[in-house]
């Protein structure tokens, strides 16, 4: 019998079940199918976007009537014929295409004297298609299929290819727009309340700020406004009414009586007084508009001020109400700290993805269109005989479309986000998809950036706050400037969309709230308000029922599943919230101390498909979706064991809380914390395989590891996500030992035969593009560039010169498994030059190849020849050619264990030269103990007892968090088989042969290759290329520069007395100039004799050449440095003078 | 303290101090060699009285020193497999082939590859449709050559070489390591070039999966244990190294012993009461064989190699 207390058997199921169906990447997906299905159209038909009209021509009217976004194809033409063909991911990553669908229109133009005609499918761009998205060719397609298409079934999506690129938008965490947010201003260490107004169209920010104890009305509109002034502006006439809706408590109406002043000193008694006294407080000035100040101000107003708040025929009531509040938390604050708003508290906080981004730029880019249509037309319709027809319009419209692909392509490439309308500029929005690892992948569409600067020095916002539990990973941040301004997501995290807001206000205003314009101001505050989305929609009496009442529904389904309620007692307050952006996880729900979901629920899994089972759940109300504000309301037990009568949710488990990232760590809960941090930025630099398509892929660079191992102590986050099937590493055999002294500071020392036979191998794929392009001063073909055969040994061209061309073909490009050393030419090609006068027939050609410039050989892979002539491009053939080379650990290549204790390859000693236990077993790797006291990373401990377990029973091991094997029993188990509780053995040594003292903790442990090898960053030079401007070695391994002696090597030198050695080194070999100095000028010669001083007493000195630049410079500047020379001998007296 | 024994204790082991010279005199005369097991593939004897560096010398010489010969170049005429060609040459050179390395020499780096110095072998493969299959076959009836084994290997042989190696072909060691996996079309064509060398340039050339000795354990039981306590150690032991023999426990297979340190352990109570030694002149070796070489050849050429660099050394 299983009783209630008991952890569900198998329970891993639902996470996998939630995730199969979710992914790590549903956000993204789901904002981007919204902006395409809803927002596109919302987009269209706004007032302020729909119709283009023309000044010129007063009849002319274009009406949008839809839109449309198709999935991506790709259109080959072939002389007049072209054809359209479904455009697959793969094909835009080898022939950097851009995947992205057409975008149609369908319009409705009238014109002077004609009947209105509906053109229909008018192309306006190309819209960058979400893999994985509805509109992506992809979705709904069989794992068969998708290898068809030579993608990886495992792959996440959820990012874009532009141009051959994968481009992942980022996450980007915002402040809650709409919410009254009471804080202290960082200046003027005062309380302020404030709110950012968001909707469709306007945005604009109000607080209400305290000068000398009055308070003022910030606005982005006008000037800082007296209170009660704005008060009448909004049309509440009678001070006794604003301050009913402020509040009637004495401590309230005592703060307000300074501010009373100010409207009877101003002699305001109307609103329109009032409305004047604001219009000209007014900074900027509408274009166009009436300049009246009262008109202006109640326009303002209506359309600006508060923007979320609905207002209906300038009827500004609800407005005040609102402002009311505003006024209203903000003097509770002043009274009582607790009322404060806490702005990293993450219930604050909104998650803006890849729909909601492109959602803004597209609309700009729209506008665009629209203003140059409009401008366009302005020009042809004016013109007296004008023949324009419909159709020209839309020619001319699909000509400027190219606009919004452009800036679509740009903005996504680049990752600069310019949106006019919102002055906004931002960097860094999107970024290549990192293809290290399948973890990085997986990592990096689950990371949101914060928006806060990274220089400002607050911890506020990098801190770990308790609102995040569950929702962001703890371990998951990178440390540095970015720490805890990057975040990544946990497991189960899902961010929501935007609901349909009316079904939810119907049923609200059923269930008891009434609106709030129908009660006395003074009667608000004795009951609870009831927010819709930030706005005010009544009141209720019984807030409790009310509250639950209302979650009944939703797990009933009649309201989205994603609606929250709250219900906060301090401020009296219902949060109903359907907005877009909010953090949501799923939690099994308890009733009267029992969970809803029980072990019988679980026979689900048996009879219906795993992607289903989950959701049914959620249908029939045994699990729900809570956000970060409603988990302020619920008491949410972490196991079983825990439910109490009170609790009223129950977490599906508590390994949930981490990332994907982190879920690779094994026992987590057993590390300092500092060390999951770790291994989650190594994780992402580890290699192993990136997908099942790495052979067809083509990145810049890539990294695979020839014989990648599944982990022996896994965890079920990575089964969940399929990390398991695609790892990174090898389970190493492990010995924590000291040998040698090459394994001091986290060294490792390699068993030599082990490499031998594999360990760490790697393949690193390079990419080169080699692009043949056509002639911009003459288009003639035979300018192009061209790609020619090598040339043949004849009695001019010696065989010496021939070597660079070994590797070619007939056809000038490199044979494929060839080995190209350093200045091979891997593809030949010839730039013809256009002569000035176009006439002439002999045309030079320049030899242009593409030389190899790796030091060390690699061999060709594969050679693509891409033709992407309709493109719209000046290229006429594109060869890719890959490189790859295989490398075996070597010194100083990099390691790195789960639990963020890396090292490098400090010895590679012989198999025979290594311990061995008394069952023949050797290490492939030994491990210095001092790296665990310091570390104190117990989970390695146990994920190599577990792994000895594992390996000698012949099955996976579990270090999920919170959870796992448990070690003792682990230990026992290993004892019945003949090994050490501990697992400490005795080792003999591999060169005396004799048994070591001490035993030695050894066992398998999973270790990454990380992508840091010496071989990449391997550099020395003796002479070499020099800086043009002032003769000194250039700088940087790339360009083969020098070793710098810095300030403080040169600080060394002097305090050791070596100046001979800093003479060597900061001037002989770096930039040793000899001069010609006259020696009663002091000036340089250009020989012996100096013609100014008519002297021959002019000598040689040997100086660095930048100090002779200097000294030319200033004379440019005329300043006339003077060298004063003083006889060898003489030198040290001159010195001690 | 015994002169021969260390003693393990539950955190260290602790060993004697040592006096005594080599002497070859009685070395040769207390030598003693027992065969404990033997097999196709693996060998394991005792040799008693003999000391750890000399032990050691022959587990060092059989894992590094022995010749063999393994594949070493390939040419590639022709791969469209999935792995790429250095993967390939990897993976090939780790197969093991039995070749008598006694008939060839090393080959110098100026020398050419003659039959004196190299086997030749080639590996023809290639993925086709067969003829009258079905669609709903498993993969490998449907096409030839889904998977290259090492069978596929056909050896060339130079000159003398076929008459010379008649009785014993030159072959790998096991037919059935998989070399690659092909599909439909995919091809291989490789001439692959055996050299002789020895474990300590690669592990490839090495003979044995791994040499390696232990020391034989001595339990001593040295106080009088009731029969409650009896029967506890009697199933301490998870190698059952102890029996209860007419009311007393005694050390009934100490040659089980795991050194798992159980019966020591001071959480059992037994730590007093039982001493567990090793004997430091009585080594238990085991030599498993790749496969060119019987195990016992193993010992043999080990010897005769660890001969050959004394005399150079009396000789220097």
């Amino acid at each position: 019998m299983i009783s209630q207390k008991d952890e569900l058997i198998e329970k891993d199921k639902l996470i996998t079940s939630y995730l199969s169906f979710r992914g790590l990447q549903k956000q993204h997906i789901d904002s981007f199918n919204y902006f395409i299905e809803q927002r596109l159209e919302q987009i269209v038909k706004s007032p302020l976007n729909q119709r283009i009209t023309c000044e010129s021509d007063s009849a002319f009217l274009l009406e949008y009537l839809s839109i449309r976004v198709e999935n991506p194809t790709f259109t080959s033409s072939w002389d007049k014929y072209s054809m359209k063909s479904l455009l697959y991911p793969h094909e835009c990553r080898l022939n950097d295409q851009t995947y992205a669908g057409d975008i149609f229109v369908n319009v409705r133009i009238h014109m002077k004297g004609r009947e209105p005609v509906v053109e229909k499918d008018v192309l306006i761009g190309r819209m960058p298609i979400m893999l994985g998205s509805k509109k992506c060719n992809l979705s709904g397609k069989t794992e068969a299929e998708i290898y068809q298409y030579g993608e990886c079934p495992y792959d996440p999506k959820g990012y874009f290819i532009i141009e051959g690129n994968e481009k992942v938008i980022l996450i980007l965490e915002q402040i809650v727009d709409n919410r009254i947010i009471v804080d202290v201003d960082n200046k003027t260490d005062q309380y302020v309340s404030t709110v950012q107004s968001y909707q469709l169209e306007t945005k604009s920010k109000a607080s209400i700020i305290q000068k000398k104890n009055k308070f003022y009305v910030k606005s982005s509109s006008f000037k800082d406004a007296p209170l009660f002034i704005v008060f009448k502006a909004l049309g509440i006439v009678n001070d006794k009414e604003i301050i009913e809706l402020i509040g009637t408590e004495p401590s309230i109406v005592e703060k307000l009586l300074m501010s009373f002043q100010d409207s009877s000193d101003e002699k305001i008694k109307t609103q329109q007084d009032a409305l004047i006294y604001i219009g000209k407080l007014i900074t900027s000035k509408f274009g166009g508009q009436s300049s009246n100040p009262a008109d202006q101000a109640r326009e303002k107003l209506a359309q600006v001020f508060l923007a979320h708040v609905n207002c209906k025929k300038y009827d500004f009531y609800p407005k005040a109400i609102y402002l009311g509040q505003m006024v209203r938390r903000l003097i509770l604050a002043m009274e009582d700290k607790k009322f404060v708003d806490d702005k990293d508290y993450y219930g604050n906080k909104r998650m803006r993805c890849a729909g909601n981004l492109l959602e803004l730029l597209f609309e700009d880019l729209f506008k665009g269109l629209n203003s140059t249509i409009s401008a366009i037309l302005k020009k042809e319709l004016g013109k007296a005989n004008c023949k324009y027809t419909s159709k020209d319009v839309t020619i001319k419209m699909k000509e400027y479309g190219a606009d919004i692909t452009k800036g679509l392509n740009r903005a996504i490439k680049t990752g600069k986000w310019t949106i006019q309308r919102f002055h906004m500029d931002r960097q860094g929005v999107t970024q290549l998809l990192a293809r290290i690892s399948y973890t990085s992948a997986l990592g990096m569409l689950t990371k949101m950036r914060s928006q806060v600067q990274k220089t400002l020095k607050v911890s506020g916002p990098r801190a770990l706050v308790g609102s995040q539990f569950g929702m962001i990973c703890p371990a998951d941040t990178p440390d540095g400037e970015d720490c805890g301004l990057v975040k990544t997501l946990a497991l189960l995290t899902h961010i929501t969309q935007e609901d349909i807001q009316d079904s939810v206000y119907k049923i609200i205003l059923s269930m008891g709230v009434e609106d709030i314009c129908h009660f006395k101001p003074s009667e608000f505050h004795k009951n609870y308000i009831v927010y819709l989305n930030g706005i005010i929609v009544g009141v209720h009496a019984r807030p409790q029922y009310f509250v639950d009442q209302l979650r009944i529904l939703r797990r009933k389904g009649k309201i989205n599943e994603f609606v929250s309620i709250h219900k906060d007692d301090l401020r009296k307050i219902v949060n109903i919230s359907g907005d877009s952006g909010r953090l949501v996880r799923p939690l099994i729900l308890v009733k009267d101390g029992k969970a809803q979901l029980n072990q019988k629920d679980m026979i689900d899994f048996k009879q219906n498909d795993a992607k289903t089972v989950f959701q049914n759940f959620v249908k029939t109300g045994k699990i729900e979706y809570l956000d970060v504000n409603e988990s302020d309301n619920a008491f949410i037990a972490l196991t079983r064991k825990d439910v109490t009568i009170e609790t009223t949710h129950l977490e599906i488990d508590q390994m949930t809380i981490l990332s994907c990232v982190t879920g690779l760590v094994p026992f987590p809960h057993h590390n300092q914390s500092a060390r999951n941090t770790f291994q989650c930025q190594m994780g992402k630099q580890s290699l192993g395989i990136i997908g099942l398509n790495t052979q067809i892929r083509c990145d810049t660079q890539l990294y695979q590891l020839i014989y990648p191992q599944t982990p022996l102590v896994r965890t079920v986050s990575m089964e969940a996500v399929n990390q398991h099937k695609l790892p990174a590493g090898h389970n190493a055999q492990v010995a924590v030992m000291s040998y040698s002294c090459y394994d001091i500071e986290d060294a490792l020392i390699m068993n030599k035969s082990s490499l031998d036979r594999g360990f760490g191998r790697t393949a690193v794929y390079k990419k080169s593009v080699t692009e043949c392009e056509i002639n911009q001063r003459n288009k003639e073909s035979r300018f192009n560039e061209r790609i020619e055969k090598p040339p043949i040994k004849t009695h001019e061209i010696k065989k010496k010169f021939l070597k660079k061309y070994h590797s070619l073909d007939n056809d000038g490009i490199t044979k494929v498994g060839s080995q190209l050393h350093q200045g091979d030419i891997y593809v030949n090609k010839k730039t013809p030059q256009v002569p000035d006068n176009a006439s002439t027939e002999n045309i030079q050609i320049s030899d242009t190849p593409s030389v190899f410039k790796e030091k060390w050989p690699y061999t060709v892979d594969r050679v693509l020849i891409i033709n992407n002539t309709n493109d719209g491009t000046e290229k006429i053939k594109t060869v890719k050619t890959i490189f790859r080379q295989i490398r075996r650990p070597e010194l100083g290549d990099k390691f790195s264990s789960r639990h963020g204790q890396k090292g490098v390859v400090g010895l590679i000693v012989n198999q025979e030269d290594m311990p061995f236990n008394e069952r023949g077993w050797c290490p492939d790797l030994i491990m210095n103990p001092h790296g665990y006291p310091s570390r104190m990373t117990i989970a390695k401990l146990m994920e190599l007892l577990c792994g000895k377990l594992g390996a000698l029973e012949g099955k996976f091991k579990y270090g999920t968090a919170f959870g796992g094997e448990n070690v003792l029993q682990v230990g026992e188990e290993l004892l019945r088989r003949g090994f050490h509780f501990q697992g400490k053995d005795c080792l003999i040594s591999g060169i005396t042969g004799e048994y070591m003292e001490c035993y030695v903790y050894q066992g398998p442990i999973f270790y990454q290759r990380l992508k840091h090898m010496v071989i990449d960053k391997i550099h020395a030079r003796a002479k070499g290329p020099m800086e043009k401007l002032t003769r000194q070695p250039v700088e940087g391994r790339a360009k083969d520069g020098g070793q710098r002696i810095g300030e403080m090597e040169r600080d060394c030198f002097l305090a050791y007395g070596a100046s001979n050695l800093l003479i060597e080194r900061l001037l002989l070999s770096s930039d040793p100039f000899n001069v010609y100095v006259c020696e009663i000028c002091g000036m340089f010669k250009s020989d012996s004799i100096c013609r100014g001083c008519n002297t021959d007493k002019v000598y040689q000195i040997t100086l660095p050449y930048c100090c002779k630049l200097l000294f030319q410079e200033l004379l440019a500047m005329n300043i006339k440095p003077k060298l004063q020379l003083v006889p060898s001998h003489e030198r040290q007296e001159y010195t001690m003078n | 303290m015994d002169q021969h024994k260390l003693q393990l204790k539950e955190d260290q082991i602790l060993k004697p101090f040592k006096q005594e010279k080599f002497n070859i005199k009685q070395f040769q005369r207390e030598l003693e060699i027992n065969i404990l097991s033997k097999t196709d593939d693996k060998i394991v004897f005792e040799m008693i009285n003999i000391d750890a560096p000399i032990a050691n010398s022959l587990r060092r010489i059989m894992i590094a020193e022995i010749p063999t010969m393994a594949i070493h170049k390939v040419q590639v005429i022709q791969n469209t497999s999935i792995i790429p060609d250095e993967v390939l040459a990897h993976r090939l050179g780790l197969i093991p082939i039995i070749a008598d390395p006694l008939q060839f020499i090393e080959k110098d780096d100026q020398e050419e590859y003659n039959e004196l110095n190299s086997i030749d072998f080639t590996l023809v493969a290639k993925c086709e449709k067969k003829p009258n299959c079905r669609q709903d076959d498993p993969i490998e009836n449907q096409y030839t050559n889904t998977t290259v084994y090492s069978s596929s290997l056909i050896w060339q042989p130079k000159g003398q070489q076929a008459k010379q190696f008649a009785n014993n072909p030159i072959r790998p060691v096991h037919s059935n390591i998989i070399i690659a996996k092909l599909r439909e079309n995919q091809e291989l064509n490789l001439r692959l070039i055996c050299e002789k060398g020895v474990g300590k340039r690669h592990a490839k050339w090495s003979p044995v999966c791994t040499a390696f000795y232990k020391l034989m354990p001595s339990i001593i039981i040295k106080n009088k244990l009731d029969t409650q306590r009896q029967e506890k150690l009697e199933s301490l032991c998870p190698m059952k190294v102890f029996g209860i023999k007419g009311n007393q426990i005694k050390v009934i297979n100490p040659r089980n012993c795991t050194t798992c340190r159980e019966c020591i352990r001071e959480a059992n109570g037994f730590d007093k009461d039982i001493e567990l030694n090793k004997i430091d002149n009585h080594f238990i070796f085991s030599i498993e064989s790749v496969g060119q070489y019987e195990p016992k050849d193993i010992m043999l050429q080990a010897i005769e190699v660890f001969r050959s660099k004394v005399q150079l050394y009396i000789k220097e």
